[in-house]
């Protein structure tokens, strides 16, 4: 009987502990379920990080080259803006050197005062006049040579620079034999790029304020000349009579009878 | 003067402003390249405008041959280019070479000893002969960096070689000094032929001379239109002297005047629409502008003397011309117009011929001497004279290089009357033909007509 009772609870027991293995292995398979889901979420978790890193790489990369394409078209900007601000210095350092050519004030009648020639005590020692003379000459030449070289510019077609050469030295000496030339040739730097308002008005000028001006003839005709351009032809006609009239014995007079003929056809 | 050396990025001439005004226009189009800011390049100021007309060396490298092209097509093509370069005046050319074009002494050692500038250039070219197609290919190179500064492919047949090789030149000059070069240019003059006298043109270094009138009359005073492909002249066709124009593509002569009097010295406008010229039609010799298309005539000056030779400004607002109003022939300068007329005062008895510079600043003119006519210049800025020929024969007729640096010229210091060129420093004198009855040159634009380019079949 002692043996039939132990045969049972050994049966027992070792039905218990299949009953335990069993669990541990329902636990287990549990577990390991658990995890290849947790290593799945893990894996799509890294190849959507992968594919969000790809596509950041990708971005990185487009945006560092349109970075370069950028940089290197600043970079051929910036050569072209210094060419041109090189250029623009040339011909700033060209000005320049005309203006500074130039004393700031050419007043042809204020006497060059020596330096040292004490003139407020000492009344016998006054300027000495031969250096004023060198002074003033001085002055003119530079004037002359500004006259020249916007001339010259008239000549290469540098219409702007030339304007703006006579009407400096229209400033400087407005009472000089050549103020009413510099007055003309502003006209005719006008006239030459066909601004023909702006040549009217200029040739206008030489013949109301140097009236006694030998460019008189010539503005008159070339004034009559862009009205026609302007197609003010009333105007032009009643100026070329008026030439005419004053100037009979003029090339100019002559050049005017015949631009009459021609609109009278 | 001196080359300026300056640490920038290019090489470049900057004398006056009007060359800033064409970089200007250009930029962009600049043929060299622009370094990074870390590497420091040499920048060299050609001083053109200069009487001493200083000289860029650059070598000339042996040309390097394809397919079927020949070491004597190579060496010939380096002699042309190194003749044109030295033409230009602002290049000294030189070739390491034994075989020299131009073996003076005096070249190489001028070119060699010219300041050790930090700058070599050298000019590399290929020539590539494929069944008669030809192809040239030309590379400025910067031997101290090692960069190629330009490279230029031109296209033809070997008969166009000559020009394409001026092609090649002209672009060197123009990427060096901004400037347009001289060597596609032509001069076009008249000398005896078989009855009376006929138009004949060439190269501006007297190659490929041929006759493009045969009238079989007399036919003179010879001037180019501005795109190079007619010549207007006077010709006594029906016994009296007209106005005629020789279309060089077409080979065609037309009228363009017609009339009663004497026609002469025609000159086209720089801008190509309008001729002037004189002409006695109203009885005395005036000075008459045309426009070419409407044929509208214009007669600018009006004077009982005797008004000849005009000149056009670079510009075309201006005419110098010669009258004798005052008793004796002196320069005159008026507008388009015929307004604002004032004399040119120089002091010389017997004036003519004037021919304004391309430039702008200069005039040349001849006057007359015990021994016949000489070329003078006339500064405008100095207001100076400058006599280039002196007790060689009788100098006449002078007439710009398109870059304003060269005059050609009609002489008779050999005996006859023949074409000369020189710089306007009265250096560098080469004689042009060989005739002995050439007169009147006159110098063309470098505009080259596409027609020029094309193979013959």
């Amino acid at each position: 009987m002692k043996n039939l009772l132990k045969i049972i609870s050994l049966v027992g027991l070792v039905l218990i502990a299949g009953c335990a293995t069993r669990k541990e292995i329902v636990s287990f398979k549990n577990d390991s379920f658990y995890i290849r889901a947790q290593i799945d979420s893990l894996r799509a978790e890294q190849r959507r990080l992968r594919a969000a890193i790809a596509k950041l790489t990708t971005l990185t990369e487009q945006s560092t080259e349109a970075n370069n394409r950028l940089r290197a078209d600043i970079q051929v900007q910036l050569n072209q803006l210094a060419e041109q601000s090189q250029i623009l210095n040339d011909r700033l350092e060209e000005t320049g050197r005309r203006i500074s050519n130039l004393p700031s004030k050419l007043r042809l009648t204020a006497p060059a005062i020596s330096p040292g020639a004490d003139t407020t005590n000492n009344g016998s020692r006054g300027v000495d006049s031969s250096q004023v003379k060198t002074a003033i000459r001085r002055r003119l030449d530079e004037a002359q040579r500004l006259y020249d070289s916007a001339y010259q510019d008239f000549v290469k077609g540098q219409y702007a620079l030339a304007q703006q050469g006579f009407a400096q030295y229209l400033q400087l000496l407005p009472e000089s034999d050549l103020a009413d030339n510099a007055q003309y040739w502003i006209g005719e730097c006008n006239y030459s790029q066909k601004k023909y308002n702006e040549a009217v008005q200029a040739f206008q000028i030489v013949i109301t304020q140097y009236p006694a001006g030998e460019k008189v003839p010539a503005a008159m005709l070339k004034m009559s000349y862009a009205q026609i351009a302007l197609g003010k032809t009333q105007a032009a006609r009643e100026n070329l009579e008026a030439l005419i009239k004053r100037f009979p014995q003029t090339n100019e007079a002559s050049l005017a009878r015949s631009r009459l003929q021609e609109l009278k056809r | 003067m001196k080359n300026q050396i300056h640490n920038n990025s290019f090489i470049r001439c900057v004398v006056s402003i009007r060359w800033a005004f064409y970089l200007l226009n250009r930029l962009g189009l600049l043929i060299l390249a622009f370094p990074n800011a870390t590497s420091a390049q040499t920048e060299v100021r050609l001083r053109a405008e200069t009487r001493a007309f200083t000289r860029l060396p650059i070598e000339l490298k042996p040309c390097q041959l394809r397919d079927q092209a020949t070491k004597e097509l190579g060496q010939r093509a380096v002699d042309i280019l190194d003749n044109d370069l030295w033409a230009s005046s602002v290049i000294a050319a030189y070739q390491t070479e034994e075989s020299r074009a131009n073996p003076e002494a005096l070249r190489l050692e001028l070119a060699l000893s010219r300041p050790s500038s930090p700058i070599r250039l050298a000019v590399q070219t290929q020539i590539s002969l494929v069944s008669k197609k030809l192809t040239l290919e030309g590379q400025l190179l910067d031997m101290v960096t090692g960069k190629t500064l330009e490279q230029k492919v031109y296209r033809g047949c070997p008969e166009n070689l000559r020009l394409l090789v001026h092609s090649l030149a002209d672009d060197i000059v123009n990427s060096l000094t901004g400037e347009k070069g001289i060597a596609k240019s032509r001069i076009t003059f008249t000398a005896a032929a078989s009855e009376g006298k006929e138009i004949f043109v060439m190269e501006y270094d007297g190659t490929n001379l041929r006759q493009v009138t045969n009238l079989k009359t007399l036919n003179l005073t010879p001037a180019w239109s501005n795109d190079g492909r007619e010549i207007v002249f006077t010709s006594y066709q029906r016994g009296n002297p007209d106005l005629f124009v020789v279309d060089l593509i077409a080979s065609r002569q037309s009228y363009l005047i017609k009339d009663n009097g004497l026609h002469s010295s025609p000159v086209w406008s720089p801008d190509g629409k309008k001729i002037a010229f004189v002409s006695t039609k109203d009885g005395n010799a005036e000075i008459y502008v045309m426009d070419v298309y409407n044929k509208h005539l214009q007669r600018l000056t009006q004077h009982p003397a005797i008004d000849a030779s005009p000149s056009w400004s670079p510009t075309g607002r201006e005419i110098v011309f010669t009258s004798d109003r005052l008793g004796n022939p002196q320069l005159f300068i008026m507008d388009a117009e015929g307004a604002n007329l004032r004399r040119l005062a120089i002091d010389l008895k017997y004036i003519d011929s004037p021919a304004w510079s391309p430039r702008g600043d200069k005039i040349a003119f001849v006057s007359r001497g015990p021994g016949g006519f000489d070329i003078f210049i006339y500064d405008m800025i100095g207001e100076t004279l400058m006599q280039l020929t002196n007790n060689a024969g009788s100098n006449e007729d002078p007439c710009w290089s398109p870059d304003g640096y060269r005059l050609a010229f009609s002489s008779t210091r050999d005996g006859r009357s023949d074409i000369y060129s020189m710089l306007s420093d009265g250096t560098d004198v080469r004689r042009l033909t060989y005739k002995g009855t050439c007169t009147s040159p006159a110098w063309s634009l470098n505009a080259r007509p596409a027609e020029d380019f094309l193979c013959k079949e």
